[in-house]
């Protein structure tokens, strides 16, 4: 079943071309690896499909929902959630905070009961804190919950930022290099915690550059070279594509 | 142990204060006279605005200074209302509020998503439109570079408020409410966005947090108290004139913001007292002191960002069920992670 | 026809000032992406500078007219240079890794400090220029009578803004504030020394500034310790209107402000003058932020 649909997506600045109708679908519970050379254009397709930029052309339909003209808001708040390229977490506050702002979008309470505690709001409060700490626990930071989130190591913090994104209830996430800055050990650890991530019936998409990694982790590959897709397919094969091999080592001459 | 030591001081220091709060309410039987009580009296009022600047500035993390705009919208509604129609000042508080928070609504939608300096420069620019406006007496109402005189004392419960020592009650008075009411601001949902939007906007909206309806309704919170604001302030001085109204005292609030610590409202009462009242203090100090608060300004930012008194982190307490030990045992037993 | 030459002749003497300001806030921005809150204080400075030199130091008895205004340029020129360096030294340096809301706070206070120094050292009434510094003559330009002044004003901001576009465009030094402006890291990695870049910037703008500032005064006449907060903001309003951090830009925004007011003024409403330019600010902070002037350089997200 589709879950993600990219439909001839093109974004340029200025004069550069950075998203050259890229087209593909997602199934549910796809790990899918975006991979491609620097400058190729990943992160533009990811900023596409979480709204934060608007694509010159072609479509975005996510489980039914047509995203092209959606604030970012709206659409985690329709279940498609994100990690950064570079870490944005709220540094300066707790790591519980951090993963309660996560929550914040499912929680319903009107402002007025907010603003007064009433029981209600304060019983939802409780159950998203519980909640928080029960996505801290899947990613192996609970121990942390008090610290100040910008205190955490590297590869903590990337795991913050997953636990974040879990917090939004997403059924597709997107990760921008999750494995950036690891070492070899929480590398391993990662992809535990992707496949728990996918145990749970979420789907995935990430851009990472160890291939080590997205060929163990993914069960399919899409290419990008220059703003357009050009391999799609499973691990084994994306490996013995000619195309990908020349992307990214370049031709004999 | 040092929880027990920390408790102990954390209770004496909120004694202390208690203590404080009921002397200082005391204030008018010390025999302090008149004039101090018009100082104190003004710290209230700068106090009041650099609370509501508090919600737009400390809490959403937005430069903002055109607050003086949204204290000019509540003071002329005020005074319109009362010298035209006759309207009794109480009434026209609440027309005020709306008046300014409408105000607000109007002008930050199109400048919401600005970037940090722009937004500053923007500010600056409506502050100055506002004072313009009035001065060419817009609509015909504003009575122009005169402003308008002849505004009446509010009467409450019968009672006409006019001496020093009841606008001092009637001042501080509606300090305590208004702290107490953004102290459940900043507890609540709301004021926890507020937080994530001043912390890293993108992020915040990246989170599934509305961060554009959060900013408006911060702006127009700030706004409709600084309307009130603007009711008391009207009713006090019984006059208002465009000059009161200027970029300059947008300049005061924003100062006494930061400099008392941006989230933090006691930090920003005692960044009130500091830039309005410590001048009375040193009458020689008068026409030099926004030279040593400019200089503050900076040193602060250099050596103590936060402010004198910053923001305290929330604190929270888990739910049993919620400690790690007992989610380490919840998962152990769960047979799905064996 | 008469009118619109004048009111013509008038915006482009007050749009050269404008320029040249606004080439101030454009070059700090772009090197550092700071808005310098201080610059149109600096301004101030320079017209205040200007009387001093002038008048308290009687110059204007001593020497002819002509090299008295000279010296009083070069020395305003370079008083204001130092105290640019100085500003950034005190204010700016320290705050380079503090982040952009902890520099605007600097900013401001340096702002609010620089204002109420020059009110506490010179008063705070407004002082006048000698009238007769320049002849006031009425010179002719195709048929049209106009003030000699606003034609040596408009002609100094030309000389001045294209003598700096050639230093811009043909020293190497030239070469490194705009490498500097477009990427910082780059130009690091290419061996260009950015602390030295910024120093020179913040020489180069505060002197045009401080010049800005005497030519107001020998051609307005009179000089207010607050000045500086309206023609800053307007210069502001000019460097967004080309494109900030655009040189070129803010040389065109500021003039085209200046005659786009003038006719404001004459045509729609002098009281709300200042009005329509703070509503041309905001309109274009919303509706197209890169300034009217097309795109030079592709927008990196």
């Amino acid at each position: 079943m589709i879950i993600l649909s990219l439909n001839n997506l093109t974004k340029s600045f200025g004069g550069l071309v950075a998203v050259a109708g890229v087209s593909f679908d997602v199934e549910r519970r796809d790990v899918i690896g975006l991979i491609g050379p620097n400058g190729a254009g990943k992160t533009t397709v990811f900023n596409l499909i979480t709204g934060a930029i608007r694509p010159d052309d072609g479509h975005i339909f996510f489980n039914g929902h047509s995203l092209e003209r959606l604030k970012p808001h709206r659409i985690v708040f329709l279940g498609l959630a994100r990690t950064f390229q570079t870490i944005r977490l709220f540094p300066k506050l707790s790591v519980l905070e951090n993963v309660l702002s996560g929550s914040h979008c499912r929680m319903k309470s009107p402002f007025i009961s907010s603003l007064l505690r009433l029981p209600a709001q304060r019983r939802e409060e409780k159950a998203a804190i519980v909640e928080a700490m029960k996505e801290l626990d899947f990613v192996g930071l609970a121990d942390h919950w008090n610290h100040e989130a910008g205190s955490l190591s590297y590869g903590d913090q990337r795991r913050l930022e997953i636990a974040r994104a879990l917090a939004t209830e997403p059924k597709l996430i997107v990760l921008d290099e999750p494995a950036g800055g690891m070492n070899d050990q929480e590398t391993f650890e990662l992809r535990g915690l992707i496949a728990r991530i996918k145990a749970r019936d979420i789907t995935i998409i990430l851009i990472e550059h160890d291939m080590g990694f997205v060929m163990k982790v993914c069960n399919k590959i899409a290419v990008m070279e220059n703003g357009a897709l050009i391999a799609r397919g499973k691990p084994e094969e994306i490996q013995k594509n000619p195309k990908v091999i020349e992307a990214y080592l370049g031709v004999d001459d | 142990m040092t929880g027990t030591r920390r408790d102990i001081w954390r209770d004496i220091s909120l004694a202390a204060q208690v203590l404080l709060a009921v002397v200082f309410f005391c204030a008018p039987w010390f025999g302090i006279g008149a004039y101090w009580l018009g100082v104190l009296n003004q710290v209230g009022l700068y106090a009041l605005l650099a609370l509501s600047l508090n919600i737009i500035l400390g809490h959403a993390g937005m430069f903002h200074m055109g607050h003086a705009a949204f204290f000019a919208v509540g003071a002329y509604t005020t005074a319109i209302l009362n010298t035209i129609y006759g309207w009794s000042i109480l009434a026209t508080l609440p027309v005020a509020g709306l008046a300014a928070g409408f105000f607000a609504l109007l002008v930050a939608a199109p400048i919401i998503h600005l970037r940090g300096d722009y937004l500053l420069m923007v500010t600056i620019g409506i502050v100055e439109i506002v004072r313009i406006a009035l001065v060419n007496d817009i609509f015909g109402l504003t009575g122009g570079a005169n402003g308008i005189v002849g505004i009446s004392r509010p009467v409450i419960f019968g009672l006409r408020v006019t001496k020093p020592w009841q606008f001092f009650y009637l001042i501080w008075g509606f300090i305590a409410v208004t702290a107490l009411l953004f102290h459940w601001l900043e507890n609540s949902r709301f004021g926890r966005a507020l937080n994530f939007i001043r912390e890293d906007s993108a992020a915040a909206e990246g989170v599934g947090v509305n961060t554009t309806r959060y900013k408006l309704m911060a702006f127009v919170i700030g706004a409709v108290w600084a309307g009130f604001v603007g009711t008391l302030y009207a009713s006090q001085m019984r006059t208002v004139s465009p000059d009161s109204f200027n970029f300059w005292e947008s300049v005061v609030m924003f100062m006494i913001v930061i400099l008392g610590g941006s989230g933090n409202q006691k930090g920003v009462i005692v960044g009130a007292f500091l830039v309005v009242g410590l001048p009375e203090l040193f009458r020689g100090f008068q026409d030099s002191r926004l030279l040593f608060f400019g200089a503050a300004l900076v040193l602060m930012m250099i050596f103590r960002p936060q402010g004198l008194l910053p923001p305290k982190g929330r604190t929270y307490k888990l739910p049993p069920e919620a400690c790690p030990a007992s989610l380490g045992r919840a998962r152990a037993q769960d047979p799905e992670t064996v | 026809m008469e009118f619109f030459i004048q009111q013509l002749t008038i915006g482009l003497a007050v749009g050269g000032i404008y320029a040249l300001i606004a080439l101030g806030y454009t070059m700090v921005y772009g090197v550092l992406k700071l808005i310098n809150f201080a610059h149109g204080d600096i301004f101030t400075l320079g017209a205040y500078l200007g009387f001093t030199t002038l008048i308290s130091f009687g110059l204007n008895g001593r020497v002819g007219t002509g090299p008295a205004i000279a010296i009083c340029l070069i020395l305003v020129m370079g008083l204001s240079a130092l105290a640019g360096h100085i500003m950034e030294r005190a204010a700016y340096r320290p705050l380079r890794k503090s982040g952009r809301l902890s520099a605007v706070v600097s900013a401001l206070g340096v702002s609010i400090f620089l204002q109420n120094a020059i009110m506490l050292i010179w008063g705070a009434k407004s002082l006048a220029y000698p009238a007769d510094l320049l002849p006031q003559v009425l010179i002719s330009i195709g048929g049209h009578s106009v003030p000699l002044i606003r034609v040596l004003v408009f002609i100094s901001s030309i000389v001045v803004m294209v003598g700096l576009n050639i230093f811009i465009n043909r020293t190497r030094t030239g070469m490194a504030i705009r490498a500097s402006a477009i990427d910082q890291g780059a130009a690091k990695l290419m061996g260009i020394d950015v602390r030295h870049v910024v120093a020179i910037v913040f020489m180069i703008g505060p002197a045009l500034g401080g010049l800005a500032g005497v030519m107001v005064g020998i051609s307005y006449g009179q000089i207010s310790f607050s000045m500086g907060q309206l023609y800053g903001l307007k210069a502001f309003t000019a460097a967004i209107i080309g494109g900030i951090g655009n040189i070129p830009g803010a040389m065109i925004g500021g003039i085209l402000l200046g005659v786009v007011e003038a006719f404001g003024a004459a045509y729609v409403s002098a009281a709300w003058k200042d009005a329509i330019t703070f509503f041309v600010l905001i309109l274009i902070l919303v509706v197209r932020p890169t300034g009217i002037l097309p795109e030079r350089v592709a927008e990196k997200l």
